[in-house]
């Protein structure tokens, strides 16, 4: 039930693991199905109710009274306190059920005195103000942060926004209440993107590592290259450095049928897309893109970019470990006309005028970059930075 | 009809607030999405998107402080954004399910599926869309407004 939830690529032996940002980790799955239990609950008690037990008698009436606002926050209460009961006993190895449990005991507490009529609102401000900087925290900690964690944190986001509702009128009260809402909503989504990377590391193309935002690796485990792997990998380097240095002129690129008539950024791959039709897979002389940077003396040639021709294809990772190919996910991309303008954000959503593209065909890098850390791998833009500064940049 | 019982919630209890709070976190997901693509427009060039969602996000501000003045902008504008999201979940739906036969996340769903139509469907009952509809006097202000109960299930 959890992978139709999620949005995961299927493990055919390609680069299929993504960030958990985009993904539901198993760990958190009791607490989905809990939440999907909560409708039969509340027939269950309304059935209760029916029947004339008293204790969901009344407290059917007193719900029954609450305002359709108040209604609302009840039940975004419910929902998270469900779902962190639900994290209770999957969290037993890294020391959080203690606090998943009082937070869902506070928040069902705070539910509760909600729908008797007793006073609700500091208990309920100070839970969900914890719960969601605990959740930050968390994920700088090295927890990313997925899909249940952020649904959780948008309820409870709703939940403190209708709380913090100024209990008198006043344009100041209001103005204060909406600016702590909003301000919330945004350093939630910082966090959750800083929560990612952390948990990414230093976000190197290995086997099983932890990927990036965005990024799609090999699922496994790393290990040292064979003497044919690393002759092989040495080859291509060789080959490819070789072939494209005729690049680093624009016109050259432009005459072999490379789009390199506008260059922005330190990250600027330059298509080629008559090679990107050829059929032909890692061919050292006609890389399907290149990568410029554009500095102030000019565009910097920095590498090449090998792409497969489909989706889901997994490419030939001659050099086994050393040459590990990546995919990418989620990214967002205007469609006229066709622009990088980044990735799917943590709420889910792409900037204005951008569409979502949930996976790419396989790239392999090859950076001419004196001393990058990985010739087929990612070049960090501290790396870029530093190598650029000799052209003004 | 106002539950003065309920800690002091004499104003604001009705679904025009409910609708002005999610309002404001869609305003601040956008927020974080300007903030997002300017850092992604240093690495790939900037784009009219960057523009575009910071324009949207100050609309969706100004349209949920416009909510709790009943004006009627402020409706219409909410419920085209809410409309846009709504499409645009449907085309990259489709382009999922079309590419990895695998749904979208929870997240986008929620964000750009259930709280649109939530919003939608606060502000659209007759009763709320009337508040919104033009007066002889001048605008009113929150505090003469009924709170509307029992539209929400």
């Amino acid at each position: 039930m959890i992978s139709i939830l999620a949005h995961s690529i299927p493990d055919n032996g390609s680069a299929s693991q993504g960030s958990p940002l985009y993904d539901v980790l198993p760990k958190h799955g009791l607490g989905v199905l809990l939440v999907l239990l909560l409708p039969m609950a509340a027939w269950w008690v309304r059935r209760r109710g029916s029947r004339g037990a008293r204790w969901a008698g009344r407290f059917l009436e007193q719900y029954r009274g609450l305002p359709s606002t108040h209604r609302l926050l009840f039940w975004l209460l419910i929902a998270s306190a469900t779902i962190h009961l639900g994290l209770v006993p999957t969290h037993d190895h890294d020391g959080f059920p203690a606090l998943y449990l009082a937070d869902a005991v506070l928040l069902g507490w705070a539910a509760r005195r909600l729908a008797g009529g007793r006073t609700w609102r500091r208990l309920t401000v100070v839970v969900l103000t914890v719960s969601i900087v605990g959740y930050w925290i968390s994920g700088l900690a090295g927890n990313p942060p997925d899909q249940v964690g952020m649904v959780t944190k948008l309820a409870e986001l709703a939940a403190l926004g209708l709380a913090i509702e100024p209990m008198r009128p006043g344009r100041i009260r209001r103005l204060l209440t909406s600016s702590a809402t909003v301000s919330l909503v945004v350093l939630t989504g910082l966090f959750a993107w800083g929560g990612a990377f952390v948990a990414a590391g230093a976000g190197d193309h290995r086997i099983g590592n932890v990927p990036g935002p965005g990024t799609l690796l090999p699922p496994g485990e790393d290990r040292p290259p064979t003497a044919e792997e690393q002759q092989a990998a040495d080859d291509l380097y060789e080959a490819v450095t070789v072939s494209i240095a005729k690049y680093a002129d624009l016109e050259v690129a432009a005459i072999n049928g490379y789009q390199v008539a506008s260059i922005v950024g330190i990250d600027h791959h330059a298509g080629n897309p008559a090679f990107g039709k050829d059929g032909r897979v890692l061919d050292p002389v006609r890389p399907e893109s290149l990568v410029y940077a554009q500095t102030p003396g000019g565009p910097v040639l920095l590498g090449a970019v090998f792409e497969m021709p489909a989706a889901g294809q997994p490419g030939p990772a001659v050099g086994g470990p050393l040459t590990v190919w990546h995919g990418h996910e989620n990214v967002c991309v205007t469609a006229a006309p066709p622009f990088l303008t980044g990735l799917l954000s943590p709420f889910g959503t792409c900037p204005v005028g951008s569409i979502n593209i949930p996976v790419t065909g396989e790239l392999l890098h090859v950076w001419i970059v004196p001393g990058a850390p990985e010739r087929f791998g990612e070049l960090s833009d501290e790396v870029r930075r530093s190598y650029l500064a000799q052209f003004d940049l | 009809m106002d539950r003065v019982n309920h800690e002091g919630m004499t104003t604001g209890s009705g679904p025009i607030d409910t609708a002005r709070v999610l309002v404001l976190i869609q305003g601040g997901i956008l927020l974080t999405s300007t903030v997002e693509s300017s850092l992604a427009s240093t690495a790939f060039g900037l784009s009219p998107a960057v523009g575009l969602t910071a324009v949207s996000a100050l609309l969706a501000l100004t349209a949920a402080a416009g909510l709790v003045r009943r004006a009627r902008w402020a409706r219409k504008v909410t419920l085209f954004g809410e409309a846009y999201l709504l499409v645009t979940l449907l085309i990259d739906m489709a382009i999922s399910l079309l590419m990895t036969q695998t749904p979208l996340g929870l997240v986008p769903l929620l964000t750009r599926g259930v709280v649109p139509v939530a919003v939608w469907r606060l502000l659209c009952q007759p009763a709320i869309s009337a508040e919104f509809q033009p007066t002889t006097a001048p605008e009113r202000s929150l505090d003469e407004h009924p709170v509307h109960e029992g539209l929400m299930p």
